[in-house]
């Protein structure tokens, strides 16, 4: 880490000088918090969905060896490498050394917040690899030589000029560009960088042990993009990612993206399962470095291992009265809001974020949203005792503390310091108005005092040495878990309060799934399979297309496209057609979900042109992402199965919904109401592929 | 089935008043008139004099050690009751939600979590546990009704208190439009990061001024005395007032 945290209580005082700042958190928490409240109480399950994940994720930690090892012999067997870093450098250096191996000139990555903790881009940059960041708020951030303030949201403090004011600098546009073509340069200039970067990196919302799955949740399609055109795909992710079985993320994914962005379903979600080489589509290599970086220290601290739950989805920082007024950068580090004031001290040292600790009134709202129910006061009160027990604390405060308990602690005493109120204001704080604060003045002095970095990462990168992380790292974990009592994993069964709720999606699956989806924005028409070619012509009409690409499976379709005058092509083409056209492996009626499995050139061809249209049979419908991971389990999963839930879309400037920024902005979804000389079971595609 | 019956208010001192540090130096009124609406609900009140502190503002800063021993002492001398009142949601919190825990591995342990378990805030204590909810009093206001963090979200007890304000006669209820905000009082929050906590302040004050009440109610004089002083710099009409002297009304 080369940078230490800024000194809280001067950043907040900014901040709240700021007005155009204070204005802008006040409407983005606003917002989120009201989406999140409406997409949590759709669902009657989502309290029993929270319990569910608190189990399964204290079962998890508490087993956290032989999870790891159990997603190593998966991710090993589909042909993946999997990777341990014992800390940030270490991490930094194995994907510097798989860059090296491959030759690698230029790298894009999609969000990820432990890149951020490990400052891997620095360690890339000082490597000669160069690095897009390709989340267009992270992109933002990156050519303003900013940091990101928010865990979802990563420019809320930037407003819209100041982006336009940085594109005019770097990509030409026009200095006042609206939000709309700020977003279709970034588009461009980015999918530029994705056509020709040799290596895509991202980090990972889930591991999945039991089918060596890394788990991808994002709305613009650059963690699509990022792990399907480069040749390599490297995913970092803490050891604590890791969920059992594939069935849990019917208990994370709408944990995770209701309360985070009070959507039912992310744009995407992408579960990569190994690299992609056989089916012709997706990266030839893929590696996975599982970071520690004091994780097993927290693992093995029983006051605070809690923490190691969460799945930042940024909740706690929405709905924190704190954040919404000093902003993510006071928290000074990777980690901003409720959990960043519990996760900092805790990955940089007491020592060095100690201040953090009393960022909070205590208020509670964070634990009340917490997905995982991670009891942030109690861990911060837990916290304060600790530094205090350290020394870390003013000696006058603590000459002050001590008075006050003797005073406290002595019926006698007490009686007679009769307005104790008064002396404690005059021992602790002086006696002066409070609002003057000459106390806090002084830990602001003391704030600036903290240790300046240390050096930066050496130029000539040294040959990873050959250490034994692995065998390190596990041992870690065995040791913070000796005498750790069990906790049982909760069996994959439905939720009683959500049986309502889903008979009633199950009893209209078409209905419903026609108006989640097009809620959405999607286009769904509905067409017997002779109508097809009919109905693909309207919508390359209608989208002014000239060029579609189709994927494999419906290259019976080309010829009657090519007779109605269009330039039709399979996936090779797919970059620079208008429209890309593709099969869908089953559609999802609660979130208006298609399911797209890679093969075929499906994955390139639902994603990098501009209109995406979805040949869907209707019995393919599915209620939810529960029957669809029941449908899934048991066999191998293809390299990529890619959920899409309406177009790509992005929220980062100013708020300002935006559709296409990296995948399509259209997306049609043509459902087929027969589907003549197949059937499910015999259907060439299925998602019981081989691996 | 009330635990209490008010027909037989029973053997005198079942029930203790935890009368709290600040309202026992500040606002000596607010014990007062906790007094008198128990024993108006049918409750003999016992007041033990070696109480002092729960030990929050300690544990909060940081001081466990002391905020144990404060917690130890509290334990003690409320054990021989059956049931402990506190006007105050934020003190009944710390003593059900960290006592257990400051005292664990000692042999306080099981007796913190007896007394923890029973120890209410006032307003919970006279709707869930007396099942009372009309005191003959009478208020001719416009009141609104800031819920304490720590009884909305420590205790889960904000209807007990917003039940009793809209049974007295003569209010006129007018809610808050964000109750669930904290008022950014926090203890040595409020203290260590002073403009944070005003920002928060401000917006409360606000909500409450929105509603053109005449009086802000709490279960918790640490948030009315937050409010009180800068309602008063704002030049605001609007008073405060505990939850207990609104329910003595007449």
């Amino acid at each position: 880490m080369t940078e230490g945290p800024v000194p809280f209580a001067e950043v907040s005082v900014r901040a709240l000088a700021d007005g155009r700042l204070q204005e802008a958190l006040r409407r983005a928490m606003t917002g989120l918090r009201t989406k999140r409240a409406e997409a949590a109480s759709e669902l009657p399950h989502f309290e029993a969905l929270r319990d569910r994940a608190k189990q399964i994720k204290t079962h998890t930690l508490l087993h956290l060896d032989r999870y790891l090892e159990q997603l190593e012999a998966q991710i090993t067997a589909r042909g993946g490498t999997i990777h341990w870093a014992q800390d940030a450098e270490e991490a930094c250096r194995i994907v510097v050394e798989i860059c090296r191996r491959y030759g690698a000139r230029r790298v894009v990555k999609s969000k990820s917040m432990l890149t951020e903790e490990i400052e891997l881009n620095r360690a890339l940059q000082q490597a000669g690899v160069e690095v897009m960041e390709t989340d267009l708020g992270e992109f933002v951030v990156q050519l303003d030589g900013d940091r990101p303030s928010h865990l979802i949201a990563p420019i809320i403090h930037k407003r819209r000029e100041e982006v336009a004011r940085l594109f005019a600098q770097h990509l030409g546009t026009p200095p006042d560009a609206p939000v709309e073509l700020l977003t279709q340069a970034a588009r461009a200039y980015l999918r530029e960088k994705f056509l020709t970067a040799d290596v895509g990196i991202t980090g990972a919302n889930f591991l999945v042990a039991e089918t060596g799955t890394v788990v991808l949740v994002e709305n613009e399609g650059n963690a699509r993009l990022s792990t399907t055109m480069p040749r390599v795909h490297i995913a970092l992710a803490g050891i604590e990612k890791v969920i059992p079985r594939l069935g849990d993320l019917g208990v994370f994914l709408p944990l995770l993206v209701r309360s985070a962005t009070g959507q039912r379903l992310s744009s995407y979600v992408s579960l990569i399962t190994g690299p992609g080489r056989q089916e012709g589509e997706g990266p030839d290599a893929f590696h996975l470095v599982l970071v520690d970086n004091r994780r097993t220290e927290i693992l093995a601290d029983g006051e605070l291992r809690e923490s190691l739950q969460c799945i930042r989805c940024g909740a706690c920082l929405n709905v924190c009265p704190v954040y919404e007024k000093v902003g993510g950068h006071a928290y000074g580090w990777v980690y901003a809001g409720p959990i960043g004031a519990v996760l900092t001290p805790q990955l940089l040292g007491l020592e060095r974020a100690a201040e953090l600790r009393y960022a909070s009134s205590l208020c509670g709202a964070c634990l009340e949203v917490c997905p995982v129910r991670i009891d942030i006061p109690r861990m911060l009160v837990r916290l304060r005792w600790r530094t205090v027990a350290q020394g870390i604390v003013r000696p006058s405060e603590r000459v002050a503390m001590r008075l006050v308990f003797r005073v406290l602690a002595s019926p006698r005493l007490y009686r007679i310091a009769s307005r104790l109120g008064r002396i404690v204001q005059r021992v602790v704080f002086g006696d002066r108005p409070i609002q003057k604060l000459p106390g806090i003045l002084r830990a602001w002095t003391r704030a600036r005092d903290f240790p300046p970095s240390s050096p930066d990462f050496p130029g000539p990168v040294p040959e990873a040495p050959v250490t034994d992380a692995r065998a390190q790292i596990l041992s870690r974990i065995r040791a913070a878990l000796r005498g750790v009592p069990e906790v049982a994993l909760p069996p994959a069964e439905p939720f009683p309060e959500g049986a309502p709720y889903r008979a009633a999606i199950a009893s209209s699956l078409v209905e419903r799934f026609v108006q989640t989806a097009e809620a959405l924005g999607a286009r769904v028409l509905r067409a017997k399979s002779a109508e097809l070619p009919n109905f693909l012509t309207e919508i390359l009409q209608i989208s002014g297309a000239e060029r579609a690409a189709l994927s494999e499976e419906l290259t019976g379709l080309v010829d009657a496209l090519r007779g109605m005058g269009f330039e039709v092509g399979g996936p090779e083409v797919a970059h620079g057609a208008d429209v890309g056209i593709t099969g869908a492996e089953f559609g999802l009626a609660e979130t208006g979900t298609l399911v797209v499995r890679s093969g075929g050139g499906r994955r390139t061809a639902s994603l990098l042109p501009p209109v995406h249209v979805a040949v869907l049979p209707e019995d393919r419908l599915l209620p939810d992402l529960d029957a669809l991971f029941g449908q899934m389990g048991g066999s191998p999963l293809p390299s990529a199965v890619t959920l899409i839930t309406g177009p790509s879309r992005t929220a980062d400037i100013e708020q300002t919904l935006t559709p296409g920024v990296h995948g399509p902005g259209k997306v049609y979804i043509v459902l087929l109401e027969d589907t003549p000389n197949r059937t499910p079971s015999d259907r060439p595609e299925s998602l019981k592929g081989s691996p | 089935m009330p635990m209490f019956d008010k027909a037989d208010p029973g053997r005198p001192g079942r029930v203790a008043l935890f009368v709290t540090c600040l309202v026992d130096q500040f606002f000596p009124q607010v014990g007062e008139a906790t007094v008198e609406v128990l024993e108006r609900a049918g409750v003999q009140v016992a007041f033990p004099e070696k109480q002092t502190c729960c030990g929050q503002l300690l544990a909060n800063d940081g001081f466990r050690k002391e905020a144990a021993e404060l917690a130890r002492r509290f334990v003690e001398v409320f054990e021989p009751y059956e049931a402990v009142v506190a006007p105050s949601g934020s003190c009944v919190a710390m003593v059900r939600e960290f006592y257990t825990e400051l005292l664990s591995g000692t042999p306080w342990e099981d007796r913190a979590c007896g007394v923890a378990h029973r120890t209410y805030e006032l307003s919970e204590f006279l709707v869930r546990v007396l099942e009372v909810t009309d005191l003959q009093a009478r208020f001719p206001h416009r009141v609104t009704f800031h819920p304490s963090c720590h009884l909305l979200r420590g205790l889960g007890a904000c209807g007990c208190a917003e039940r009793l304000i809209r049974s007295v006669e003569g209010v006129m209820f007018v809610p808050l439009r964000h109750p669930e905000a904290c008022c950014g009082f926090g203890g040595v929050f409020s203290v260590k990061h002073a403009p944070v906590s005003e920002a928060m302040l401000q917006d409360k004050l606000s909500d409450i001024e929105a509603t053109g009440a005449e009086y802000v109610a709490s279960t918790d004089v640490s948030c009315l005395m937050h409010m009180e002083g800068a309602l008063r710099r704002r030049g605001s009409q609007v008073r405060t007032i505990h939850l207990a002297e609104l329910l003595v009304s007449r």
